[in-house]
């Protein structure tokens, strides 16, 4: 309205007054947005949340990609966008929140995303650095920004690279595939608000379009249970140690074989009850980022897990019998090899 | 001469083949499908990747292609998202769009 006053007005005065008016407000947005940028660069705070979204404008070469959408800009109504911006903040303000944990690599690393990436590409992928989303094919996935758990899976492959740095093949690379389910998972049930038996424990659900007989990519309560399509097929995934499975593709089975960690941390969790981040997820946060090294294996991390639950609640603790009984359900037996090493405070609380 | 490409890997960790036979092409598909393994220099191309993965790097596609040089001796080449070159994923593109 006050920019059709400047313009078309008859009376000067009154034009001149619009146009002021307006580039005051122009101004005070401006204001608002560079102390927002400042804000969230400023060292000694704990909150640097620095998100950049870059469109790919379905190329598959990211050098050519363009800004979209910068910390602090509003909503683009593209959906991909919006959604990269939205749920990469969801992940920090968890990580930060629940473990005083400031970004992928604990010092403000900004988070950078790039969606519309290819055509049809039914996939997202992280880089090592970046983010980076496809729209799906319309057939079988629509596009993987829809669901949080997925920006949480692959912000978490960030912090795993960042700490224990487990090797992308066999069960090292399993293992690494399950904490990226496990902190997706509870990124999406802190933001829903969800205790564990209440989460539904899926990965990907909402991924998938209406032609899929499937709810979710994969089920961290019932490994093998979350497809059965005429065309993708059964989910191939194990729930326990036994049904390992043996393959040279997808590096050594990463993303089957983390069926039996998913489901380790899922019968932690629903045994303790309450809110899964709190304790089981504490439990392998620390694992994850001070127990772990690039070559541990299943044992190596129900070993460590046991070690944790000993020495932050006790021994014959409640949470400490859960860990143990949750990995024997997939049929890996805990060996409790360290019971006084100490462990470095990771909770907001723990901090005053 | 049969060209597959097996991909797994990805989020969803799942396999897929997506395969042409030259017989079932016509000439000009078939004279697409001879340009781009020229282009790419398919046949000359080491098995894997002289770059080492992108460390850190997760869910990316892995492709692992067989072409026939001649008949009855094939070429495999293994490349991921991260790995592939234009060229070459000119021809994963072409394979894919010529899947019913």
């Amino acid at each position: 309205m006050l920019q059709q006053i400047a313009r078309n007005s008859d009376d000067e005065e009154l034009r001149e007054s619009a146009f002021n008016t307006l580039a005051l407000s122009e101004q005070a947005r401006g204001r608002r947005q560079i102390l927002g940028a400042l804000q969230t660069l400023t060292v000694g705070g704990t909150v640097q949340l620095l998100r950049t979204v870059f469109d790919c404008k379905n190329k598959s070469d990211t050098d050519f990609a363009t800004v979209a959408r910068r910390e602090g800009d509003p909503a683009k109504n593209n959906k991909a966008i919006d959604e990269a911006y939205a749920y990469s903040g969801d992940v920090y303000n968890f990580y930060n929140e629940v473990f005083a944990r400031n970004s992928i690599d604990g010092n403000g690393m900004p988070l950078n995303s790039y969606v519309h990436y290819a055509v049809k590409y039914n996939n997202a992928f992280w880089d090592g650095s970046k983010m980076t989303y496809g729209d799906g094919d319309g057939k079988i996935f629509g596009r993987f920004t829809e669901a949080i758990d997925v920006v949480g899976h692959e912000l978490t492959h960030g912090v795993t690279e960042n700490t224990a740095g487990l090797q992308y093949r066999g069960q090292p690379g399993a293992l690494n595939e399950s904490m990226s389910d496990v902190f997706g998972s509870l990124v999406k049930q802190y933001v829903l608000r969800q205790t564990a038996d209440k989460a539904d424990w899926l990965i990907g659900a909402g991924l998938f379009t209406s032609r899929i007989k499937g709810k979710a990519l994969r089920s961290m309560k019932d490994p093998g249970t979350a497809y059965n399509d005429p065309l993708l097929g059964k989910d191939p995934q194990p729930a326990d140690m036994s049904h390992y499975v043996s393959t040279s593709a997808d590096n050594g089975g990463v993303h089957i074989n983390s069926g039996i960690p998913n489901k380790a941390f899922y019968e932690v969790a629903y045994a303790i009850g309450g809110n899964a981040w709190e304790r089981a997820g504490k439990i392998w946060y620390v694992t994850l980022t001070q127990k772990l090294t690039p070559s541990s294996n299943f044992q190596d991390c129900a070993n460590a897990t046991l070690e944790v639950a000993h020495n932050l609640y006790g021994d014959g603790s409640k949470e400490e019998k859960a860990v143990s009984s949750a990995w024997a359900k997939v049929k890996i037996t805990p060996k409790l090899e360290n019971s006084n090493t100490i462990i470095k405070q990771v909770t907001q609380e723990s901090l005053y | 001469m049969k060209v597959t490409i097996e991909r797994t890997g990805g989020f969803a960790g799942m396999s897929t083949t997506f395969s042409v036979d030259d017989n079932a092409l016509n000439s000009s598909e078939k004279q697409q499908l001879e340009t781009l393994l020229n282009k790419s220099k398919f046949f000359d191309m080491p098995l894997k990747s002289s770059e080492a993965d992108s460390k850190g790097a997760a869910d990316y596609f892995i492709y692992r292609i067989t072409a026939e040089s001649e008949p009855g001796k094939s070429h495999t080449v293994e490349r991921t998202d991260l790995t592939m070159d234009s060229s070459l994923k000119a021809l994963v593109d072409f394979l894919e769009s010529k899947q019913n």
